[in-house]
C-alpha cells in the first residue's frame, strides 16, 4: 500500500456555529431564567415583609454592624431635630421606635437605618433654608420606614445572591456578570422606592403644615450642585433631581395641596 | 463599574482571541501542507519502505495554549445548559495540530514517524479566580530515517 499524504478537506472537530451566535443564545436563556426567578422571588419578598414585625426586624439587623457616625458636638440642633421628629410622628404613625441623631459630616444627606434610626448629617442642616425643607427630608426617611424599604432591599439582595450562588457557585465570572445585570434591575426598583418615599414625605408635609411649600427646595439645591454625567444616571439608585421635582409638583396639583410661605429654619450650629 | 470592566475584558478576549486564532490557523495550514509528504501514523510498525534504516529517534512536540476570557465565559455559560462546548473545540484542535507539527519539525529529514501518540493535560484545572485555564498537548512518536 502506497502512502499518500492528503490533508482533510474539512475540519470535523470544530463546530460551524459562530461563537457570538452561541453567546447570544446562551446569554438570553440564562438572563431570562434568572429574571423570572428574580421577579417571582421579589414578589415573595414583598409579600413576606408584611409578616415581619419591627421587633423581628430589629433582631435581624442586630446581627449586622451598621455605621453609627460621629455625633455632632453641639446638642442644640440635635434637640431641635428630635423635637421636630416627635411632632412629625403625629402625622406619620409608624410601628417603630423612631429616633434621630445629627452626625458631624459635610455631606448634604440623611440616612434611614433599619430599626427606626435616622441619621442627619450636619451638612444638610447647614444648607436647609426652611423648616419645611427639613420636614420633607425627614418625611422621606419616615417613608422608607413606612414602606419597610430596608427589608425589601435586603430581601432582594439576598434573592440575587442566592440565584447566583445556586446556579453558578461562588466566585464565578458568569455570576459576577449576572449580579451586575440584575443589579441594574434592582436599581430601578430602588428608584421606585425613592419615589414612593417622596410621595409619603409630601403627605407628611401637608399634614404637618397644612400646605406643601418648600417641598422641592432640597432637590432644587441638589440639582444645581449636581455634576453627575447624564449617562451614569442609569446606574443611579435615586431618580434624577429634576424628575423628583417634577413628580412632586405634579402630585401636589393632583392632590390639591396648597402652597404657602415657609417657616424659616433658625437653629444655628451651636 | 464591575460591569464595565467585565465588558471590556469580554470584548478584549473576543477581539484578541479571534485575531490570534485566525493567525494560528493560517500558520498551521501552511505548515501542514509543507509536511504533507511525511507519513505520520499511529501504527506500531513502519510502512514498507525501500532502503536502509540509518536513524531512529524519539520525536516529540509540545504546546500550551491558553483560553481567552470570552471563550471561558462562553464555556461557563455552556456549563449551565450542557451540550457541545464549541468554544473550546477550536482551542483543542489548534493545540493537537500544533503539537503534531512541532513533533514533525523536531526531526528534519525523517522518512516517517510511527506509533504517534497524543497526550493532553489541562493546566490550572481548578478554576480559581484569576487563574488562567490552558491546555497542554504533547505529541510523540518514533521517527525513522531511511537512506
Amino acid at each position: 500500500m502506497e502512502y499518500s499524504g492528503k490533508l482533510p478537506t474539512s475540519n470535523v472537530n470544530v463546530s460551524k456555529r459562530t461563537p457570538l451566535q452561541e453567546l447570544l443564545i446562551l446569554l438570553g436563556g440564562v438572563l431570562g431564567i434568572c429574571l423570572i426567578f428574580y421577579l417571582c422571588l421579589g414578589w415573595a419578598v414583598d409579600y413576606s415583609i408584611q409578616h415581619i414585625s419591627p421587633e423581628e426586624e430589629n433582631e435581624l439587623y442586630a446581627l449586622m454592624k451598621l455605621p453609627a457616625g460621629e455625633e455632632e458636638k453641639a446638642a442644640g440642633r440635635t434637640l431641635a431635630v428630635q423635637t421636630l421628629l416627635k411632632e412629625l410622628q403625629k402625622c406619620a404613625p409608624l410601628p417603630y421606635q423612631v429616633s434621630i441623631n445629627v452626625s458631624d459630616s459635610k455631606q448634604v444627606n440623611a440616612v434611614a437605618f433599619p430599626g427606626g434610626h435616622i441619621l442627619v448629617f450636619s451638612g444638610l442642616l447647614d444648607q436647609v433654608s426652611s423648616e419645611n425643607e427639613l420636614v420633607f427630608v425627614l418625611g422621606h426617611e419616615l417613608g422608607h420606614f413606612k414602606h419597610r424599604d430596608h427589608l425589601r432591599s435586603l430581601g432582594r439582595g439576598l434573592v440575587l445572591w442566592v440565584i447566583s450562588l445556586f446556579l453558578l457557585g461562588p466566585d464565578n465570572d458568569v455570576g459576577d456578570f449576572l449580579f451586575s445585570a440584575l443589579g441594574v434591575a434592582n436599581r430601578t426598583h430602588s428608584r421606585q422606592q425613592e419615589s414612593a418615599a417622596d410621595e409619603y414625605a409630601l403627605e407628611v408635609l401637608n399634614c404637618h403644615y397644612g400646605h406643601v411649600g418648600g417641598s422641592t427646595k432640597f432637590f432644587e439645591h441638589l440639582r444645581d450642585n449636581n455634576q453627575t454625567p447624564e449617562i451614569l444616571k442609569y446606574y443611579s439608585t435615586h431618580p434624577s433631581d429634576q424628575k423628583r421635582i417634577d413628580d412632586l409638583n405634579a402630585l401636589a396639583i393632583k392632590k390639591n395641596y396648597k402652597v404657602a410661605s415657609v417657616k424659616p429654619w433658625v437653629v444655628a450650629a451651636n | 463599574m464591575d460591569f464595565i470592566i467585565f465588558l471590556t475584558l469580554l470584548l478584549l478576549g473576543y477581539g484578541f482571541g479571534t485575531w490570534a486564532e485566525s493567525r494560528h490557523y493560517k500558520s498551521i495550514e501552511k505548515r501542514e501542507i509543507q509536511y504533507q509528504k511525511l507519513p505520520t501514523i499511529a501504527l506500531k510498525h513502519p510502512l514498507p519502505q525501500k532502503g536502509k534504516v540509518v536513524k531512529v529517534k524519539l520525536a516529540s512536540g509540545n504546546v500550551v495554549i491558553s483560553v481567552d476570557y470570552f471563550k471561558r465565559f462562553l464555556a461557563a455559560l455552556r456549563n449551565i445548559f450542557g451540550g457541545r462546548v464549541s468554544a473550546y473545540e477550536t482551542l483543542v484542535d489548534r493545540a493537537r495540530r500544533e503539537a503534531t507539527l512541532r513533533m514533525k519539525e523536531s526531526c528534519p529529514g525523517a522518512t516517517q514517524i510511527i506509533n504517534v501518540r497524543l497526550e493532553t493535560a489541562s493546566i490550572s484545572k481548578n478554576s480559581k479566580k484569576g487563574s488562567v485555564g490552558s491546555i497542554e498537548v504533547f505529541a510523540y512518536g518514533t521517527a525513522i530515517t531511511y537512506r
